[in-house]
């Protein structure tokens, strides 16, 4: 028995010899080849390319081993080395260069806490709700923002129509001199019974005041009841009695954010739009203003920025501007786009457009929901930015 | 003796693929919070994204399907998520919620979006997009 297990220990003694062997001498390998590199003056596009090779051929031959991650986490440290060298190759190539990294975020907007407007066409008011909530630091409710300049009956029956950012602050601020927060009228989903979307939920919620039939509709009334906690059917059919339909669902909105926050607050949002500011001369401004620790509204025609040839996703879209970042291996200035689609990265990346990911120690990486792009899609596609004063 | 065996066995710790949270979802107006667990799926391209204990090394339906051809109306169009429309196409329900690590050292709200399927088998919806994409049309 004692020399079955010291046979035992040995063979497992000398494995774990062998499999660090492996190690070692693939890691030496990748030394020697990313040392060549780390050893030029200047660092080019090239020579990223060929420290991402090296990086590959060590994955391939450290596949399976148990040091496989300790070791990758080494070769990430020479990586992030390799681009800081990178980085300042290109400053020195133009010193002029104003294309400096920043990432402007706080405790109500960055990058963990993306939102995500479902099916609504309203993504104007999730850009408008972070740009008041990076500013007050506490998270604005989105849906309360809503102002597509039509009655906000018609524009459910459209999925959203669409506005524009500042409008909807401006709008907001005017009629009710306060605002409302996140915790107060929640825009994220609740568990729907039949209903698509909070649109279609909505459209639901007004048919059957037409037909006189919401009292009958068991499932309607919990969703009702999940949106607007408080809310039955007699509150709705006491107010459609008086008033009819219109204004309904501000109303109900309204009973949510009894709790008025920032009452009194005022702010008037800058709006600039193409054609009458050159893209150049917005670029800049959102330039200046990242670099004094602010984010941006940006409008654009999303289908000219992602570069699709799909003509059905041609249509304008709004996000945010909150970073912005020099691209080490293509030198391009990228900005750094929060979008309201979650974490999901669903276009596909080509250069200039990449989805933002965090990678931790062990090198799993994560989306988070924003996008990179660089300055000549940013161009093409802007219709205007909007920032608070 | 045992002891040194195992040792020698097990020389790293194995990163544990499956861990604790707490999660958040907003119900009729308030937060609701309920004890969980996470695991890990990861991608060929090394992307990582979350699924249910019940999904875990790919046991549940959703994750055994081979993708195959979708036509779904709207999905690039640019109003709303398109990932909450892929995860109605394939028969489930979208929520979004809010997870934090009960290990972690420094206790931080993440915002995501899951896509359940049956009573307790979710994916995350980045997950279904990330693995469907190229079969939208």
């Amino acid at each position: 028995m004692k020399s079955m297990t010291f046979s035992l220990l040995f063979l497992v003694f000398t494995s774990s010899i062998a499999l660090a062997d492996n190690c070692s001498d693939a890691y030496t390998q990748f030394q020697n080849k990313t040392n060549e590199i780390l050893n030029h003056s200047a660092i080019t596009p090239n020579d990223m390319k060929d420290f991402d090779r090296a990086y590959e051929e060590l994955s391939l031959l450290l596949l399976g081993e148990s040091c496989e991650k300790e070791t990758l986490f080494k070769a990430n440290e020479t990586r992030t080395h390799l681009k800081e060298k990178r980085a300042a190759s290109l400053r020195a190539q133009n010193p002029q260069n104003s294309c400096t990294d920043v990432i402007n975020q706080n405790e109500a907007v960055n990058l963990d806490n993306v939102r995500n407007q479902d099916g609504l066409g309203w993504c104007y008011a999730y850009a408008a709700a972070d740009l008041l909530s990076f500013r007050l630091k506490k998270k604005i409710s989105a849906i309360s923002l809503y102002d597509s300049g039509q009655s906000i009956e018609k524009d459910i029956f459209s999925d959203g129509k669409g506005g524009d950012i500042g409008g909807s602050i401006e709008d907001y601020l005017r009629k009710k001199n306060s605002l409302c927060l996140e915790e107060d009228l929640p825009s994220s989903d609740f568990q729907f019974c039949t209903y698509r979307n909070y649109a279609n939920f909505l459209q639901a919620l007004y048919q059957s005041i037409e037909e006189n039939s919401l009292a009958d509709n068991q499932c309607l009334n919990q969703n009702l009841n999940a949106a607007f906690p408080g809310v039955d059917f007699s509150v709705v059919n006491t107010f459609s009695a008086k008033y009819g339909s219109r204004n309904l669902a501000e109303y109900l909105y309204d009973l949510q954010c009894k709790k008025r926050s920032f009452v009194g607050y005022k702010v008037n949002p800058v709006s600039l739009t193409t054609p009458r500011f050159k893209p150049d001369d917005l670029l800049k401004k959102v330039d200046g203003l990242l670099d004094t620790g602010e984010i941006v509204g940006y409008a654009c025609q999303y289908g000219t920025l992602s570069e699709t040839t799909d003509d059905s996703k041609k249509g304008g879209h709004a996000m945010l501007i909150v970073g912005r970042r020099q691209n080490p291996e293509t030198g391009d200035c990228e900005y750094l786009l929060r979008n309201s689609w979650g974490k999901d990265c669903t276009d596909a990346e080509g250069e200039g457009f990449t989805c933002d990911k965090k990678c931790d120690e062990n090198n799993d990486c994560r989306y988070s929901g924003h996008l990179w792009v660089n300055s000549r899609r940013m161009k093409n596609a802007m219709e205007g930015i909007t920032y608070l004063p | 003796m045992k002891i040194l065996i195992l040792f020698f066995l097990f020389p790293f710790v194995l990163e544990a693929e499956c861990f604790p949270v707490t999660t958040k979802i907003i119900f009729q107006g308030k937060a609701e919070t309920a004890k969980n667990q996470l695991c890990k799926k990861r991608t060929k391209d090394g992307m990582l994204f979350f699924v249910s204990k019940s999904c875990e090394k790919d046991q549940c339906e959703i994750l055994k399907r081979t993708p195959k051809n979708l036509i779904i109306k709207k999905y690039k169009d640019s109003i709303g998520s398109p990932g909450f429309k892929l995860c109605q196409e394939l028969g489930g329900v979208p929520q979004i919620f809010e997870f934090q690590l009960d290990l972690a050292k420094e206790k931080k709200w993440q915002t995501s979006e899951r896509c359940y399927f049956e009573r307790e088998d979710f994916v995350e919806i980045s997950l279904l997009t990330h693995e469907w994409k190229r079969f939208i049309h």
